[in-house]
């Protein structure tokens, strides 16, 4: 402060520039330096020179506006993304409500499997399930069956303490664990249970299986979300079970280097194909209706399956390599 | 070069903006110039819009630039172009690959792919159009269309006083080193100057 004091003296007046919040300006203020800052410099976007020029100076960059309008682009789980299986399953159900959470499986929310209602923050999978709960229950809505999910990685990092605050606090809710062995969105760093350190060292690996075990989870259930089958009949069971229940998909991400995905390629049976697009519900990229028949884009297609098996005429199939 | 200059690299995630953006920042900074680069990535590998921005000159302040800034806009696919147009400097310079690709939201029936992206960025900007797709398909992979769309870039700005071919062999991996100089070659070609 000692320097900043020194600089303001200098000055005829102090302008603050910062991204965000108006931290610096804020203890600034507060050790009785006078200064200018987001009133000016304004709280939207991130900054660039452009905007600062024009929010101080009213300098307006000049613009092209070439009248064609780009729709929208949206991200969506990869091709082969062991989400997809969990996330088509839980979008056939409209009675569920499911709370989510930060990393790709936050995709799980847009189209076409809208199969997430909420995502606050890391942790809020299972917190604000929990919430969503007691408020159902409270409100005597029994209609309603509640899931909180999250990724591994993002379950050590702030989702043990919802986990037992659900079992401890009697909560209806399922918590389900998407565990893709991996840290994906942010760029497939290890966690605690990958068993490497973030400095590459060996480390034992955390379960998160035994976690929930010594939460008090009687019926952990560990299924492949890509057997839609299975993944299914993992959610039943776990919606009946009479002790606490919760759920763990496990299947690694596709990216990870040491995976090998060399399963094939599907591919469409033209003759099969009613043109039902039914296969766009799984939200892939690879999949798409040309000519009013379903296609599968060979150099993205991983042969993961998931649209073959909710095809209701058999014409998508697995090529072996 | 007393001006900094600023180029914006856009395209869909996987289609290899960020790598093209590497090969760039390696270059200019071998010439000795002050290089700030700035991407979007984490969306990159899951089919959203991307973007990589790399700004050069005597001395670059900011590592990123705002709406009617940019020197270049490199668009890796047409729509993408449009989404972008608003960043260019008026009469600025677009390297546009004739590719289209359909976004999940098109896939799935609920939107229609834009007409006439390439006529209305033709109309205000000073474009080179190519199709880097079918040209790197002929060289043997469509995966080296970023770095056909490279050497369109490299030609339309006029960049040739770095020894681009080095750089690009010293950045792409060595089984791929051929591929991308017959890439970069052929997207040079492509551009009408």
């Amino acid at each position: 402060m000692k320097l900043i004091r020194e600089f303001a003296s200098k000055m005829d007046k102090l302008y603050v520039i910062e991204e965000l919040d108006g931290f610096m300006e804020e203890q600034i203020r507060a050790a009785g330096i006078d200064c200018v800052g987001k009133e000016l410099t304004g709280k939207l976007y991130e900054l660039n020179p452009q905007l600062l020029r024009e929010r101080i100076f009213g300098q307006k960059q000049e613009t092209v506006d070439v009248g064609v309008a780009a729709v929208s682009r949206p991200p969506a789980l990869c091709p082969g993304c062991p989400h997809r299986g969990f996330f088509y399953t839980m979008s056939k159900h409209k009675d569920f409500v499911i709370a989510g959470d930060i990393g790709c499986y936050t995709l799980g929310g847009s189209a076409p499997l809208h199969a997430l209602d909420s995502v606050v923050c890391m942790g809020g999978g299972f917190t604000v399930a929990m919430g969503m709960a007691k408020a159902f229950e409270l409100t005597g809505q029994t209609d309603k069956k509640v899931f909180g999910v999250m990724g591994d990685s993002t379950f050590f990092h702030s989702g043990m303490t919802g986990a037992a605050e659900i079992i401890y606090n009697k909560g209806s809710v399922i918590p389900v664990a998407l565990d893709n062995s991996i840290t994906g969105m942010t760029g497939h760093q290890d966690n605690p249970g990958s068993g490497c350190t973030l400095q590459g060292d060996m480390a034992e690996s955390l379960k998160i299986e035994d976690i929930l075990a010594s939460c008090g989870y009687k019926n952990i259930i560990i299924v492949d979300p890509q057997d839609l089958t299975a993944m299914e009949k993992a959610v039943q069971d776990a919606l009946a079970s009479a002790e606490p229940a919760a759920i763990i998909t496990r299947r690694p991400c596709l990216l990870i280097k040491r995976i090998k995905h060399d399963a094939g390629k599907c591919g469409v049976d033209q003759e099969k194909c009613i043109g039902c697009k039914k296969c766009l519900s799984v939200g892939c990229p690879a999949v798409m209706v040309e000519n009013k028949k379903a296609r599968i884009d060979p150099n993205q297609c991983v042969g993961c399956t998931v649209c073959a098996q909710v095809c209701p005429k058999s014409a998508i199939a697995r090529k072996e390599n | 070069m007393k001006t900094a200059k600023s180029a914006l690299l856009v395209g869909v995630g996987g289609q290899g903006a960020i790598l093209t953006g590497k090969v760039l920042v390696n270059g200019l900074m071998k010439a000795g110039y002050d290089v700030k680069m700035s991407e979007v990535h984490g969306m990159s590998q899951r089919g959203g819009s991307v973007s990589t921005q790399v700004h050069w000159g005597e001395k670059v302040y900011s590592p990123v630039i705002g709406k009617g800034a940019a020197d270049i806009v490199v668009a890796f696919e047409k729509m993408e172009a449009v989404r972008y147009a608003d960043y260019l400097k008026p009469h600025g310079i677009a390297v546009i690959n004739d590719y289209e690709m359909a976004s999940s939201s098109i896939a799935a029936g609920l939107c229609q792919y834009p007409e006439g992206c390439l006529e209305a960025m033709e109309k205000h900007f000073r474009c080179h159009v190519l199709k880097a797709g079918e040209i790197a398909q002929s060289l043997g992979s469509a995966k080296c269309m970023n770095i056909v769309l490279f050497g369109s870039m490299v030609k339309a700005l006029d960049m040739d006083n770095i020894d681009w071919e080095t750089v690009i062999a010293e950045t792409v991996p060595e089984k791929f080193r051929e591929l991308n100089l017959r890439a970069y070659r052929a997207g040079r070609d492509a551009v009408n100057k």
